[in-house]
């Protein structure tokens, strides 16, 4: 029996990794590049609400918006700077690839610094900080505010991306941009424009996640990097094109990640909880051996005829 | 003065030179034909019309303006229309979102205005609106390509092979339809078709363009009718 606070983990550590995974989608979809520094947006986050709860002592959760903000233009500092450029002189995936990395590295260490003189200066320490959390009594059951947060944020996104992709005329530019920008463009859409918007968004919601990160895990400058990989697992889990696949994608691995070494740590394997990391990559391996494309690259009518046992081969 | 006018047109993609100083017009109510064999450089001129090539030299004159050096969306403004033989439309957008995304550049009200005119031209494209793309049949697809280009209302619109891997029903329902374009629309036509006979059969004029030069431009009867070039270069006998 897996109790509700293990729940509740894996639930705030998927709404984390839905926020993260739906920017990484935002930019993949837009200039087809499998954005490195994409963490990195979120450590910004991080270190704004750090910053601001030590000079201001603002609560963290006041630099939601601030951080959006904040994390939203540094990502589009660097796509006007160096993505946007490379793409328009014909960069393939691996050159935009390798830039990723480049200002993924560039970010970190600038963090790096910035984290240090921040340290030196007010006297305090800059890594592996903790944001205190409020709990709630909800009918017993101790619930940190982080939770309700998190969810009520990865919830309103949902819904509000819903809308705008396909109640609003600039959503439905977006999709269309992203699927055909050539076409985009004949048809006076201003497809650059759609771009940076997506980039800021893809930013915003970074910042946002690095904002709770550090309710639940210690601060540091590479946090939002070591996360990365798994926010990569869960885009490609839920199929690399599509942004409600990506969120599929983040709690399928959120879960399976934190339920999982519970499981595993407990009598009779007692695993270490160091294993953890490697459930969601063995997760994804296991879904990819499936569904090649990912959960929203499944043809579910084809596999309900072969289940049926209609198809070839069976 | 012709509605369209190319002056000495040298273009290609890249360092690749396709076209060679070709000249052609397009009158205002007309449709012009252009034919050739495979790789004549056919769609490399409706191409360049648009903007979408490296133009080496030569001027291109729309109405009057010389749009040799405008962007494709620039010259879409001016009435302009250019439909690809693929990717014409957004496959994974409903009907109605691809019509939405065609009226971008209307408001709300003459977008609409639009839809509803579109609509009554071509009523097939009304049964479809809430479909996606992808689930239409390649004739349905054509037709909201169709409906797509015509939404701007533009005096000159481009199609490149329009009729293309359709079955021959649905083909001639397409080409009717590009004939109301100039008749009932009163648009002028540009039309690239693999079918000489077929296309030459409803075309005003006709530009025959081999190996990337031009060898005939006239009636399309007159080259339908010319039982040399229409035999060597179009296997019409």
């Amino acid at each position: 029996m897996v109790p509700p606070e293990v729940l509740i983990d894996a639930l705030i550590f998927s709404n984390l990794l839905s926020l993260l995974s739906i920017g990484l989608t935002l930019t993949y979809l837009t200039l087809k590049v499998p954005n490195f520094a994409h963490g990195d947006f979120a450590t910004v986050g991080i270190y704004l609400a750090y910053t601001a709860l030590r000079l201001l002592s603002l609560h963290p959760l006041f630099m939601l918006p601030p951080a959006f903000v904040f994390s939203g233009l540094v990502a589009l500092f660097f796509y006007y700077v160096v993505f946007k450029p490379l793409s328009d002189r014909g960069a393939n995936i691996v050159s935009l690839m390798v830039a990723s990395i480049a200002v993924e590295i560039i970010m970190r260490h600038a963090i790096y610094a910035y984290s240090d003189a921040f340290g030196l200066m007010l006297k305090t320490f800059s890594r592996g900080f903790i944001f205190k959390d409020v709990y709630l009594d909800l009918g017993g059951l101790r619930v940190p505010s982080v939770a309700l947060v998190s969810t009520a944020l990865s919830l309103a996104l949902v819904v509000s991306l819903y809308l705008l992709l396909t109640r609003t005329k600039f959503g439905v530019a977006m999709r269309a941009s992203i699927e055909n920008p050539d076409l985009a463009r004949t048809m006076g859409i201003d497809v650059e424009r759609v771009y940076a918007v997506s980039w800021f968004m893809a930013g915003g919601l970074a910042g946002m996640a690095g904002v709770l990160l550090p309710f639940r895990m210690p601060g540091t400058p590479d946090l939002g990097w070591e996360l990365l990989l798994r926010v990569f697992a869960a885009t490609v889990l839920g199929g690399l094109e599509n942004i409600y696949g990506a969120i599929l994608g983040s709690y399928i691995l959120g879960f399976a990640e934190v339920v999982g070494i519970f499981l595993l740590s407990g009598p009779p394997l007692r695993l270490s909880t160091a294993y953890r990391p490697s459930i969601a990559f063995i997760t994804l391996i296991v879904v990819l051996l499936v569904a090649p494309k990912g959960i929203t690259g499944i043809d579910w009518r084809q596999l309900a005829r072969r289940l049926r046992g209609e198809g070839r081969g069976l | 003065m012709p509605l369209l006018h190319g002056q000495r047109i040298n273009s290609g993609y890249g360092k690749l030179h396709i076209l060679f100083d070709i000249d052609f017009s397009v009158k205002r109510d007309e449709i012009l034909v252009i034919v050739g064999p495979n790789g004549s450089g056919k769609s490399t001129l409706l191409k360049t019309v648009f903007g979408l090539t490296t133009l080496y030299d030569g001027r291109i004159l729309f109405d009057g303006e010389d749009i040799t050096r405008l962007k494709p969306h620039e010259r879409a403004k001016r009435g302009l229309a250019y439909l690809p033989q693929v990717s014409n439309t957004f496959e994974t957008l409903t009907v109605r979102e691809n019509l939405m995304m065609a009226a971008y550049t209307l408001d709300e009200d003459e977008a609409e205005a639009k839809v509803r005119e579109v609509l009554d031209f071509l009523p097939r494209v009304r049964e479809k609106l809430d479909q996606r793309v992808y689930n239409l049949s390649g004739g349905e697809r054509q037709m909201v390509a169709m409906a797509m280009a015509i939404m701007r209302e533009p005096k000159l619109i481009m199609l490149d092979e329009p009729t293309a891997a359709l079955a021959p029903k649905i083909a001639s329902e397409v080409l009717k339809k590009i004939v109301e374009l100039k008749e009932v629309l009163g648009m002028s036509v540009v039309l690239v078709e693999q079918n000489a006979k077929r296309a030459l059969e409803i075309g005003d004029r006709a530009l025959l363009l081999v190996a990337g030069q031009k060898v005939f431009e006239g009636g399309a009867d007159e080259l339908l009718n010319s039982p040399d070039l229409a035999s060597m270069y179009l296997g019409i006998s």
